[in-house]
């Protein structure tokens, strides 16, 4: 692999408009990227490869070779990465699926240097007991030497990621624009840890902004980079079954975390469940398929607890329940329920995740 | 000849005392008017003249001058038709001088020499008994609300006619009699609503109840049809009863405003003001080139209901902080600055999320950043004036089945409320504050000390819910006046673990 080479690739992957399918043919047609790269405009219209978008495309993006090989060398100063498809720093596990990209860019580490990977996926609009069990998930995971792969999207795709972060873990984030755009905005904190601690991958060119057509494409790297796939919550007809059917495509185990059949957000799960992923009931299913004999990570606690705080605890569920409710349940005055729904929070086993709205904390 | 007769006018919510003087002289016909005067006052010259003619005088075609004195003091409103027509006819030497030493006349005239309703008739005959006067002679309608004033008698006549004839014969006039604390009394038993209406929804209850009795401001956050204005509207009706004090400046501002039923002596109930989120700043704290009273002064000693808080304009919102503090609003304009009450209790609601229905994932499909988009209109220097925040629930039909002779009246709440609100008086007799909601973080420290285990609670409570620094001295605020309710000297663990209930949400930790 030379680094001429290298630089081709990255003029070809600038031309967005020429995707995946039409690189592959464009190689099966010339041979090799350096004649690729050679063809006049004529010989391209020859080829009857690339329609007349593309073409325009190809002719008014030739003419910058020179300012992008300029900026390829800047990015790759900056810590901002190309790797092609012949380039060592290119994921093994994306060059055996469909439809793969001819080059990725990257930030932070290169995605061969993690053994194992899953990625935890779900909706963005999760639960609160989504969110905390993705983050326990991302947790666990980390601690037995899992890397964790997600789209840094809102909701589940963010909290496993910071929960395989804050446990000391590494985070991969997939993009849907390029790695130097922090889409959504809310989660830059995220990004920058995952600059620092992971890293964060992307097809498109630099400086593409995160348009809606490009996660589609962005959910078969998600899955393709990992070893399987766990959804924790995701409703029916989602973004997170697109990622599933490209897992099926691609041969990746899907775990599913079961939900209760009335739920909305546990419908996608649900029904996947149905049609044959597996089923993640325990903690230790994963330690199973990672081969990790690290099965006893669940740190037992024992906490007392009064009998006013028991009889609380007891009428608390997974879901939300407002103050009113538990009001009515326990038949406390007000004040006392207060209190003692105060120092089932700090003992850290009731979780208010609204003001005034409790559940109980999610125990694996 | 010379006429001299009292009056006044009304800067502000308090009256200032006007004298109004005719000179009648030799010249060409002519009637001057003079005085820094408002237009209403200028025109007072055609109803005088021809009223005066209708009720049987005859104005000799001469050169009438008449003064308003102090010179310096702009003369506003329909109070001046009457002691000008008296004036002149005493000047005219139909009226003798004598008889309206002592005595203070306001009204405006018809016509027909008629006299009609006047704006700030509490707060006119309040400044006559301020300054020794005796009698006040007012328009009918105006009678009961006058006759609140103790030490002056206030006639309450019909036409100039009437007028006359009482200054000629007082012995045959007899003063409007009102008993303002029986008064007060019915005006406060003629207000319906109650708490015993409210099913369910206890916690909100006791929030309301610990508003009430600390005079906190409170924020209720709730899905449509959770009872959040319900709530709101039946706080008046468990806050202390107004005090004769109260019911006067209220009655004062609501004269001037002209809002006083004509019929009724005394505002009684504490108001309940609840303008609409497309009120402008200018509504709110009082505005126009002689500035009206605006919502926060019509709320004074009540409730000012911000429904829809997100949806207030911002700076509506904003102009209310310096009241919040100050109890009181200064207008400055060309004329002089005007100083109208403020002492309100702020009462805000909210929807959780813009379709209303967050956190029931099953409805609501706003996104977590639309949530806190939502949210973050509120400034945080409001939030930071608002201790008490309840979240309601969407109410379920067993809430509302429940039977609804369980719950408490609004007497009742109101006796627990006004035993806190007397311990307060009795602990900052001392001090210039009446409320726990007006304590400061020195105040604090002296009047709200907690024990060890107490500080232990909040340093845990604090860790465990990451609450911001600002959230401290709320708490303990609102924990004092739980104190208070429950009769207790000093603040303990459980009064602050309910206080912490009650704190107003913090950015970071909604969602």
């Amino acid at each position: 692999m030379s680094e001429h080479r290298e630089k081709l690739w990255y003029i070809l992957n600038y031309i967005a408009e020429i995707g995946p399918v039409t690189t592959q043919k464009l190689i099966e047609y010339t041979g090799d990227i350096e004649e690729l790269m050679e063809l006049s405009t004529d010989e391209l219209r020859e080829s009857n490869i690339l329609n007349d978008k593309m073409l325009r495309a190809w002719n008014d993006k030739r003419p910058m070779d020179d300012a992008l090989i300029r900026q390829y060398e800047e990015n790759e100063a900056m810590g901002m990465h190309f790797a092609s498809i012949e380039s060592e720093n290119y994921p093994e596990r994306l060059k055996n699926i469909p439809g793969h990209p001819y080059g990725i860019h990257y930030i932070g580490r290169n995605a061969n240097d993690y053994a194992r990977t899953a990625s935890i996926i779900g909706s963005r609009g999760c639960t609160g007991y989504g969110r905390e069990l993705a983050t326990e998930i991302g947790k666990r995971l980390s601690r037995i030497g899992v890397c964790v792969i997600s789209g840094m999207a809102l909701g589940i795709d963010a909290a496993g990621q910071w929960g395989a972060l804050n446990a000391g873990g590494a985070s991969v984030g997939v993009l849907g624009g390029g790695v130097d755009v922090c889409y959504p905005r809310e989660n830059m904190p995220l990004y920058e840890r995952l600059m620092s601690d992971g890293s964060i991958i992307s097809e498109q060119p630099c400086g593409c902004p995160a348009l809606p057509t490009n996660f589609r494409l962005r959910n078969r790297i998600i899955s393709g980079l990992s070893d399987c796939v766990i959804v924790v919550e995701a409703r029916k007809k989602s973004g997170t079954q697109i990622t599933v059917s490209y897992a099926l495509d691609q041969g990746r185990d899907i775990f599913c975390v079961p939900g209760r059949l009335t739920d909305p957000l546990s419908a996608g799960c649900n029904e996947m469940i149905s049609q044959g992923a597996r089923i993640l009931h325990d903690f230790s299913e994963l330690a199973q398929y990672f081969e990790s004999d690290d099965l006893n990570v669940n740190v037992a606690r024992n906490i007392e607890l009064s009998p006013a705080e028991m009889l609380v605890y007891e009428k608390l569920t997974d879901d939300l329940q407002h103050i009113e409710d538990l009001l009515m349940a326990t038949g406390l005055p007000v004040a006392d329920l207060m209190s003692v729904l105060l120092n089932l929070e700090i003992k850290g086993v009731v979780h208010q995740q609204i003001k005034n709205y409790f559940r109980r904390c999610v125990r694996l | 000849m010379l006429g001299k007769v009292l009056s006044g006018t009304v800067t502000g919510i308090e009256g200032v005392q006007v004298m109004v003087e005719a000179d009648i002289s030799d010249g060409l016909p002519q009637f001057d008017m003079v005085g820094f005067l408002a237009s209403e006052v200028k025109e007072a010259r055609e109803r005088v003249r021809t009223a005066i003619k209708n009720t049987g005088y005859i104005l000799e075609p001469k050169r009438y001058t008449i003064n308003l004195s102090p010179a310096n003091l702009r003369k506003e409103g329909n109070m001046f038709d009457l002691p000008i027509a008296v004036a002149v006819l005493i000047g005219s030497g139909a009226v003798p001088q004598r008889v309206v030493e002592d005595c203070m006349l306001f009204g405006e005239l018809g016509l027909d020499g008629t006299l009609r309703p006047i704006n700030g008739t509490l707060p006119l005959v309040t400044e006559a008994g301020r300054l020794g006067i005796k009698r006040c002679v007012v328009p009918y309608e105006n009678g009961m609300e006058g006759s609140v004033v103790d030490g002056v008698d206030v006639f309450a006549l019909k036409d100039l006619k009437e007028v006359i004839d009482y200054l000629l014969n007082p012995e045959k006039y007899c003063p409007v009699i009102t008993d303002a604390a029986e008064m007060l009394l019915k005006e406060m038993r003629s207000v319906k609503e109650d708490f015993s209406d409210i099913n369910g929804q206890l916690a909100a209850k006791r929030a309301t109840t610990i508003a009430a009795a600390g005079f906190h401001n409170i924020l209720y956050i709730g899905p449509p049809g959770s009872g959040k204005s319900m709530m709101a509207r039946r706080l008046p009706t468990i806050l202390p009863q107004l005090t004769l004090d109260e019911a006067i400046e209220l009655t004062k501002i609501y004269s001037i405003c002209g809002l006083l039923p004509r019929n009724k002596a005394l505002v009684g109930a504490r108001p309940f003001r609840s303008p609409h989120h497309t009120t402008s700043m200018q509504a709110m704290t009082g505005g126009g080139r002689v500035p009206k009273p605006g919502e926060i002064s019509l709320a004074d000693r009540g409730v000012l209901f911000l429904d829809e808080l997100p949806e207030f304009n911002n700076s509506t919102l904003e102009v209310l902080r310096q009241p919040l503090e100050d109890r009181e609003i200064v207008l400055a304009r060309v004329h002089g600055s005007y100083r109208y009450p403020a002492n309100f209790q702020m009462v805000a609601a909210m929807n959780p999320c813009k379709c209303g229905y967050y956190p029931d994932r099953t409805r609501c499909k706003c996104t977590t950043a639309d949530v806190n988009r939502y949210l973050q209109k509120i400034s945080q220097p409001l939030l930071d004036r608002i201790d008490l925040c309840i979240e309601m629930p969407k109410l379920e039909y067993d809430d509302l089945a429940l039977q609804s002779d369980k719950n408490e009246t609004s007497a009742q709440i109101r006796e627990k409320v006004e035993r806190a609100v007397n311990m307060q008086k009795e602990r900052y007799k001392n001090e210039s504050i009446l409320f726990n909601s007006q304590l400061n973080a020195k105040l604090i420290e002296k009047y709200c000390p907690l024990g060890e285990a107490e500080n232990k609670l909040l340093g845990e409570a604090f860790e465990a819910m990451n609450l911001s620094a600002r959230a401290y001295h709320r708490i303990i605020k609102v924990a004092r006046t739980i104190a208070d309710l429950e009769g207790s000297e000093s603040i303990t663990t459980s009064h602050l673990s309910e206080a912490i209930g009650y704190r107003t949400f913090d950015k970071e930790v909604w969602g």
